[in-house]
């Protein structure tokens, strides 16, 4: 027995299949027009929640390397203001040298005192200077006037002692500032013989009164000092090379991360027009066949 | 021994035979093209013979019957596959139409904006002293705010749009089967043996149009009658000669959606909204009452968790003005435990969280009061900024299972699962629409090649039948000029 094939029979089905590539031929002209993979959720469930996943830790790392900039321009200011403190210091140490020395003369030493009290007051400048609207040796009182006091002393701290952090990464954390009073009285607090102010102010009063002595004690104490706050430069330093490691690490990582979202995300140019023109090709065949087809009938011949 | 004019009879009888069979050809060549048309052949058997001595003699011909050519297994299954293809597709579209909405796509994406919102706090824990950062975050809390409410507003417009189409298809679905309840009429009352072709053509073509709208079951009778069942057997649309009509009415739950009703005789009308499974209007009512909403309950749920989470954290901190045990969304209404808005339960599924979502007035109107600090009166202190932004890497922060503990997260992964399941259903739901796109093709060239009209054939038929007519005529103008030779010449 043959199979019967009336003609609506092969009609139906080569437009069905007709319909189809034309769907295919939409989705991969779409493809290619807007370089995207996945232009709608179903033609890749995973992917896109893969790209989803992908985005997001990229942007993290972005984050991240925001909040890196932004630790180290607060970490950079305040190693200027450090290494200002640190040349001033050198400067006092000379002049504390030259006022112990015995051939100077109780003028000598009142001209020195004067050139002390100047320092002594670009300190207290030093130790209040503001980035970006911040007080930068204030702690966590970031907006009150950290260090204040008369002429004579003592000079008073009114910020806190506490370092602050940010997160650099999901597992790092890094200080971003030094505590006035770590910096500026040292280990003994205020009024000690590691707090700069009180050993300068006593420099000025002993160069003043011509106390050799006296001189000479705030001297070896400003000496001290001097080695903390070497101690605080090389601490800044070193925390700012971290930030510039974990910052090259970082930009390493996001640029695997997206190379790998592109893979998910992107059309893969090469692949995505050969099968647009693979498509073409046999949508036209399809066509030809279409139009010839029932062209021979039985009735032609008979009459 | 016949007489001549039996002659002539037989001769009439060959000219009607082959005028019958010409017609019928006549007819399948018209409805060539005739969706459900099954081709029809005509049934010739010789006529009874008549007894002449010990002879029997052959009384010419008899058109006995015209069948039409189907079968009627094959119809049923593709009723079947014409609904459940239109299942599928229904929801396939509506789920496509939602789908572009949950791509992540550049700053609009929805994980963009959660993740944008948490790193305002980041950059606010760098400098939580300037107000300008602080203004930054309220406008990227209400982008967030925005982007979910949006979308959610886009899946009740998809629901309320597919609870229009179920009420429009209601019409429809009566039209036809009191449409049906007619032909069964028709169809019973044929005498046996002599089928009304044209009547159960008409039906064919009446059960997939049906079955298009609505899932259906279909049975028949003895007397050829069809019974019309929803496809989960539920309830009957027609019986024989009545037809039970579908009415829409009110949610007897309380819903805001139509819910579809059958009245069957006395007894008080079933609710059949849960029962149509298939066809356009099951897959209207699939999306409407399950597929989207389940998308509204991960929206909800998400927002609860970033709205709760936040909120705890936030009520520990102090401002820069030293304000503390505000809520960063919503504010006062919020409950104590778990933050959320009073009406908003875990018990209740999260019900209405998006909806509800808003930042703090208090918040927006006074900046200074975004507790970055942990502690009153330290402007730098950024304890509490840098624990907001952590909670967008903390896990179990969203309560998926509804028992008021976070058991899933981070944010992000619960977007990603999200868009998942969205795509992974769209996917699903084409791949079987077109299997059954393909299961309905295959049956209908099936069909075809039984009942379809085939052009050559029918061409074959009518050179014969135009031959047996020709011949027959001959054979009546042979015993017309035998009678003359009788009549008018014999004995000259």
């Amino acid at each position: 027995m043959t199979l019967r094939i009336p003609n609506p029979v092969s009609n139906q089905q080569t437009l069905l299949d007709l319909q189809r590539m034309k769907e295919r031929y939409a989705d991969l002209q779409q493809q290619i027009s807007t370089g995207k993979r996945i232009n709608r959720l179903g033609q890749d469930p995973t992917g896109a929640a893969l790209v989803i996943d992908f985005k997001n830790s990229v942007e993290r790392n972005n984050q991240y390397a925001r909040t890196i900039q932004s630790a180290r321009s607060s970490l950079a200011a305040s190693e200027t203001v450090v290494d200002s403190v640190q040349n001033t210091l050198v400067r006092v140490m000379e002049l504390a040298e030259q006022g112990g020395s015995s051939t100077m003369g109780a003028s000598g030493r009142k001209r020195i005192a004067e050139e002390v009290d100047g320092l002594r007051t670009q300190f207290l400048n030093l130790s209040n200077t503001q980035f970006e609207g911040r007080y930068l040796f204030a702690g966590s009182q970031t907006t009150v006037v950290p260090f204040s006091g008369p002429a004579a002393g003592p000079i008073a701290y009114a910020g806190d002692n506490v370092t602050l952090t940010l997160d650099v990464s999901t597992s790092m954390t890094a200080k971003t500032n030094v505590p006035g009073d770590s910096l500026f009285f040292g280990t003994g607090g205020a009024g000690s013989a590691t707090d700069l102010f009180k050993q300068v102010t006593d420099l000025r009063d002993a160069l003043l009164a011509d106390n050799t002595a006296g001189i000479q004690a705030a001297y070896a104490n400003i000496k001290g000092i001097h080695n903390g706050v070497n101690d605080v430069i090389a601490d800044i330093g070193g925390r700012q090379a971290t930030l510039n490691q974990l910052e090259d690490n970082l930009g390493a990582y996001n640029l695997s991360l997206q190379s790998i979202q592109d893979t998910y995300e992107s059309v893969d140019y090469p692949s995505a027009i050969t099968e647009w023109s693979r498509i073409q090709t046999a949508q036209q065949a399809a066509l030809g066949t279409l139009a010839k087809s029932g062209k021979l009938s039985l009735f032609d011949y008979i009459g | 021994m016949p007489g001549l004019t039996t002659g002539l009879n037989i001769g009439l009888s060959g000219l009607q035979a082959s005028q019958g069979a010409l017609n019928v050809v006549g007819h399948n060549i018209a409805n060539v093209n005739t969706p459900g048309y099954a081709r029809q052949r005509s049934i010739l058997t010789t006529g009874i013979s008549q007894t002449f001595g010990t002879m029997q003699f052959g009384m010419g011909v008899q058109l006995q019957n015209v069948m039409g050519i189907r079968n009627t297994m094959l119809d049923l299954q593709i009723t079947q596959a014409v609904g459940r293809q239109a299942g599928a597709n229904t929801r396939y579209e509506g789920l496509e139409a939602i789908s572009s909405y949950f791509t992540e796509d550049g700053e609009s994406g929805l994980n963009m904006q959660i993740q944008r919102f948490f790193q305002a706090f980041q950059e606010m824990a760098a400098r939580p002293e300037d107000a300008s950062i602080r203004t930054n975050l309220l406008g990227r809390a209400q982008t967030m705010v925005t982007g979910m409410q949006s979308r959610y507003a886009l899946l009740t417009e998809e629901r309320r749009r597919a609870d229009n189409s179920v009420v429009s298809l209601v019409a429809e679905v009566n039209t036809i089967t009191t449409q049906i309840a007619e032909l069964n009429g028709r169809i019973a009352s044929e005498m046996p043996g002599f089928p009304d072709n044209s009547a159960r053509d008409l039906r064919t073509q009446l059960l997939d149009q049906l079955s298009e709208k609505v899932g259906i079951q279909v049975s028949t009778d003895d007397k050829g009658q069809v019974q019309v069942l929803l496809d989960s057997g539920s309830a009957v649309l027609v019986s024989g000669q009545s037809a039970f009509k579908v009415s829409t009415g009110a949610d007897p739950g309380g819903g805001p959606y139509t819910h579809l009703f059958v009245n069957q005789g006395n007894a008080a009308p079933t609710d059949i909204t849960a029962k149509v499974k298939e066809g356009q209007m099951g897959g209207f009512i699939d999306l409407r009452d399950n597929i989207l909403p389940q998308f509204q309950t991960q929206l909800d749920q998400l927002a609860a968790g970033i709205a709760g989470k936040v909120n705890l954290t936030h009520r520990a901190g102090f401002g820069l003005n030293g304000n503390t045990g505000l809520d960063f969304f919503l504010g006062a209404t919020a409950n104590g435990a778990n933050g959320l808005p009073t009406s908003v339960t875990a018990a209740g599924g999260y019900v209405g969280m998006v909806n509800n979502l808003a930042v703090n007035a208090a918040l927006v109107t006074t900046p200074a009061s975004i507790a970055a600090s942990s502690v009153a009166g330290a402007a730098g202190n950024n304890v509490q900024a840098k624990a907001l932004a952590n909670l967008y890497n903390g896990t179990a922060v969203v309560d998926t299972n509804n028992d008021g503990v976070g058991d899933t997260g981070p944010y992000s992964s619960v977007v990603g699962s999200l868009a998942n399941s969205i795509g992974t259903q769209t996917q699903s739901y084409q791949v079987r629409s077109l299997n059954q796109e393909n299961l309905q093709t295959a049956l209908q060239n099936q069909r075809e090649r039984i009942s379809g009209v085939d052009l050559d054939e029918e061409a074959a038929n009518l050179m014969t039948y135009q031959r047996g007519y020709q011949s027959a005529a001959r054979f009546v103008s042979v015993i017309n000029q035998l009678t003359d030779q009788l009549i008018n010449q014999f004995g000259r």
